[in-house]
């Protein structure tokens, strides 16, 4: 055996688990930095206590959350190290700066927090320093993930540089094409709305479960009033997300093709047990949609700390709708039918839930925070089952990551003199490289070597109707050796 | 001079409030009962002269704060840098 293997789960399900539990609680951590800034604000400028008070209880549950967090992400690098060496020692000495900053990023965080949270009742005669201590955590996180962003969209759309900048020119330790890849940004900006809604929705659904508790009318007005402006917060962030996840899906169709299609045709591992966990995420989401819309329409007739202008409630609503017939078009009908039914039924079962409740947000904040989280996990299995395998997308990845000077067997007592030489690969040319190369941009060559047929010139060109870009003369090559039955 | 806001009175606050569902039970049932501990600071935001503050925790925290910032500063001109240098 020459690898360690992880008992019972397998060493690709045990990252999986471990990454998808981090991206639910940093995620989570993000989110409520920021509403806990915002109640504050709010507090402050209204002197109203409650706000202030439902901060502190939330930053409370942060500093819980954040450790938690924190703790996780050391048994990611642990588990990492141990059963991908190879995978994380090369992808470690590529954005070894970019993480080195991101450890920095931990402490401060860690600290700010600690400060912020303990020194609550100390600093009542400087509040705005207090807020603005709080407030520090939001910029400080947002650096956080646009530094981990760039590592994860480098993983998926590798960008210019793929992976050879930072070992033959300029910083070694820092990779800027592959860093500031295609996906980067949009990532970034579907991860700070997204944070946004996901952390406000559960701060609001902390506020739904205690109101199930509460008796005495004061601490229910708390509890409500503050389960409110969490979740103003969250739909004004929610309702970005169509807007922002169109351009992102516009950035995977050109620069990750494969990632683009699995998510769409549910190929891959986005089916697992019979199931299209992206299309059940979406459900959610359109749930989502219906019950806050309810919610909305009940709430925008009461004036109250932050409203959302219901034109443009409404505006993105229909925005949505547009989303889901292009998606209609693009992938199946069913879909938009699925996604309209799911949010009718939302929206019914929102308006259900506040009457029941006798107006109470309680049953909506509760419902409400559970399909955020839903959509949280889902949302971050199918971006990573979607992803091509790291080691097939980089053609050259072997190529690069062998310089003389690095072991080459990570953890093996070997004496360097007796690694085998390492020559330069040359440069392949020809039909063989051209169809492992462009037609692996969509699907596996497994499928090419399968297809039963002859009728190789209509296949190429319909690829070509699907965006594959080739010459007449790569085409007439690519053809004619796919009809010679040649190996490739 | 000591500051301490008292809020006004509950249904003033709250006369926009969702939660003003008036349940008359509810209030007599809540009389025999106590609430928890800090529903009594819910009547106030006290704030409070600056030099009441602890000094150790001021300058803890304002300590804190500039390196904290300064830490910020320097974090972003690096990724100015790398963006322009590899």
């Amino acid at each position: 055996m020459d690898h360690i293997e992880f008992p019972v789960l397998g060493a690709k399900w045990a990252i999986g688990s471990i990454a998808l539990f981090h991206t639910a609680v940093a995620s989570l951590a993000i989110g409520l930095a920021f509403f806990v800034t915002v109640a504050q604000i709010v507090g402050y400028i209204r002197k109203e206590r409650k706000y202030d008070l439902l901060a502190k209880k939330i930053q409370l549950i942060h500093v819980c959350i954040y450790n938690i967090g924190t703790i996780n992400a050391i048994g990611l690098v642990f588990l990492l190290s141990g059963l991908f060496p190879q995978f994380w020692s090369q992808i470690f000495v590529q954005f070894y700066w970019s993480l080195i900053v991101e450890e920095f990023l931990f402490f401060l965080l860690a600290a700010t927090l600690t400060f912020h949270y303990f020194f609550w009742d100390h600093l009542w005669g400087h509040k705005k320093l207090h807020i603005f201590l709080g407030a520090l955590l939001t910029p400080l996180f947002f650096l956080q993930f646009y530094i981990i962003n760039g590592i994860a969209g480098f993983m998926l759309t590798p960008g210019f540089g793929e992976a050879e900048a930072s070992l033959s020119t300029g910083v070694l330790g820092w990779d800027r094409f592959g860093f500031y890849n295609p996906s980067f940004m949009m990532l970034n900006f579907h991860r700070v709305f997204a944070n946004v809604a996901y952390g406000s929705f559960c701060a609001a659904g902390l506020c739904g479960i205690f109101l199930y508790f509460a008796k005495r009318e004061k601490i229910k007005a708390f509890y409500e009033d503050g389960g409110l402006l969490a979740f103003q917060i969250a739909f004004a962030a929610f309702l970005s997300l169509p807007l922002v996840g169109y351009f992102y899906a516009h950035i995977l169709k050109y620069n990750a093709n494969e990632a683009y299609v699995n998510l769409m045709w549910g190929r891959g591992d986005i089916t697992a047990g019979g199931v299209d966990w992206w299309w059940l995420k979406h459900i959610c989401v359109a749930a989502m949609l219906g019950i806050c819309l309810a919610f909305f329409r009940k709430m925008s007739k009461k004036q109250t700390v932050f409203t959302i202008p219901s034109i443009m409630v409404y505006s993105i609503a229909i925005f949505y709708l547009m989303f889901y017939v292009a998606m209609g078009m693009v992938m199946t009908w069913a879909f938009f039918w699925f996604m309209l039914l799911f949010c009718l039924g939302g929206a019914l079962l929102g308006g259900h839930l506040i009457r029941y409740h006798q107006g109470s947000g309680r049953g909506v904040y509760l419902l409400v925070a559970i399909l955020s989280f839903a959509t949280v996990m889902l949302g971050g299995y199918s971006r990573e089952a979607a992803r091509p395998r790291f080691e097939d997308r980089i053609a050259h990845y072997d190529k690069v990551f062998i310089p003389e000077y690095r072991q080459r067997y990570l953890m093996v007592d070997i004496d360097p003199q007796d690694l085998p030489v390492v020559t330069a690969l040359v440069e392949e040319t020809g039909p063989e490289s051209l169809i492992r190369e462009r037609c692996v941009g969509c699907h596996t060559l497994d499928r090419v070597k399968k297809y039963p047929l002859d009728n190789w010139t209509v296949v190429v060109r319909q690829m070509e109707a699907y965006g594959l870009k080739l010459t007449n003369q790569e085409s007439r090559q690519i053809i004619d050796h796919l009809k010679s039955q040649s190996p490739y | 001079m000591r500051e301490v806001i008292q809020m006004n009175d509950q249904h003033d606050v709250d006369e926009n409030s969702v939660s003003d569902i008036t349940d008359e039970n509810q209030e007599v049932q809540e009389k025999g009962e106590e609430g928890p501990k800090w529903e009594s600071e819910l009547d106030s935001y006290p704030l409070r002269e600056a030099g009441e503050d602890p000094r150790w925790a001021l300058r803890t925290v304002w300590i804190w704060t500039g390196f904290a910032i300064a830490a910020l500063i320097f974090i972003l001109t690096l990724l100015v840098l790398g963006a322009i240098y590899d």
